[in-house]
């Protein structure tokens, strides 16, 4: 059982960083990070449960959750002053955010 | 249970598939949420029920609340097929390096440490050994707030101009 939760772990951060590497709208940008993210957590309970330190891993995936949360948050932001000033989601284009 | 694992999985898998590679991105948000619907059914067989509520009231909720808040803000407009590199040489990249990384993780069998100290429990590790962290997630709050106003300043002050202007 712990092998398809390794192929679990593995998929999703694969598909989250070839998401990553291919996209070029930032909210799907956000979407990818999110993938990965849900790969890193699984990751980390699996190994609180492994070497039986579930409540340690357990804090850190919290901590997780939260970093991950706000980076959407920010992201999502980012995307919405995007979209208003250059008039496309194209991450290419957020160097214009700054003139 | 296997069984279980397997179909947890295999779902998890297609889902965050379909969320990375469908057009539209209103539909991205609702496999993003499927996602994590199937995450925290993950978590909460690997053992840890309270932070499978958690990762569903955060993920599955919250995130995809301002998704779609984000998405009707910006308008749910159609990926477009430029990228930066070629598919193949993603699908290779993340194929090679990632498939290397399950077959170590795999073949050379994961560790079962059992720790000698008894295990602290988690409100207390939580809230008296891990107090830096607490901070650091205050502060990640506090710039959360801060994006959350940005998220909604621009739509708020644009239906103000509308109402002066009528």
């Amino acid at each position: 059982m712990n092998t398809l939760v390794i192929i679990a772990i593995v998929s999703l951060i694969a598909i989250g960083f070839y998401c990553l590497i291919i996209t070029r709208n930032i909210l799907k940008i956000i979407v990818a990070l999110q993938v990965l993210v849900k790969g890193a957590m699984i990751a980390m309970i699996l190994a609180g449960k492994l070497t039986d330190q579930m409540e340690l891993a357990q804090s850190m995936a919290i901590t997780i959750i939260v970093a991950d949360t706000i980076v959407a948050v920010i992201g999502l932001a980012m995307s919405i002053q995007l979209r208003e000033k250059t008039g496309t989601c194209d991450i290419h284009s957020i160097s214009k955010l700054k003139r | 249970m296997p069984l279980v694992y397997f179909l947890v999985v295999a779902a998890l898998i297609y889902s965050a598939h379909k969320a990375t590679r469908v057009k539209g991105l209103l539909n991205a948000a609702l496999w993003l949420a499927g996602t994590s619907c199937l995450t925290s059914i993950l978590v909460y067989i690997l053992g840890s029920p309270g932070l499978a509520v958690i990762e569903l009231s955060v993920g599955a909720g919250l995130v995809t609340v301002l998704f779609v808040f984000a998405i009707s803000i910006i308008g749910d407009e159609k990926i477009t097929s430029d990228v930066f590199v070629p598919h193949w040489l993603a699908i290779s990249i993340s194929v090679v390096s990632f498939g290397m990384l399950a077959y170590l993780l795999i073949a050379q069998h994961m560790p079962s440490v059992q720790s000698e100290t008894t295990s602290p429990i988690f409100s207390d590790l939580f809230w008296e050994g891990r107090k830096i962290d607490i901070y650091l997630q205050g502060a990640l709050f506090i710039s959360g707030i801060l994006g959350i106003l940005l998220l909604i300043a621009p739509a708020v002050s644009k239906r103000i101009k509308e109402g002066k202007n009528k």
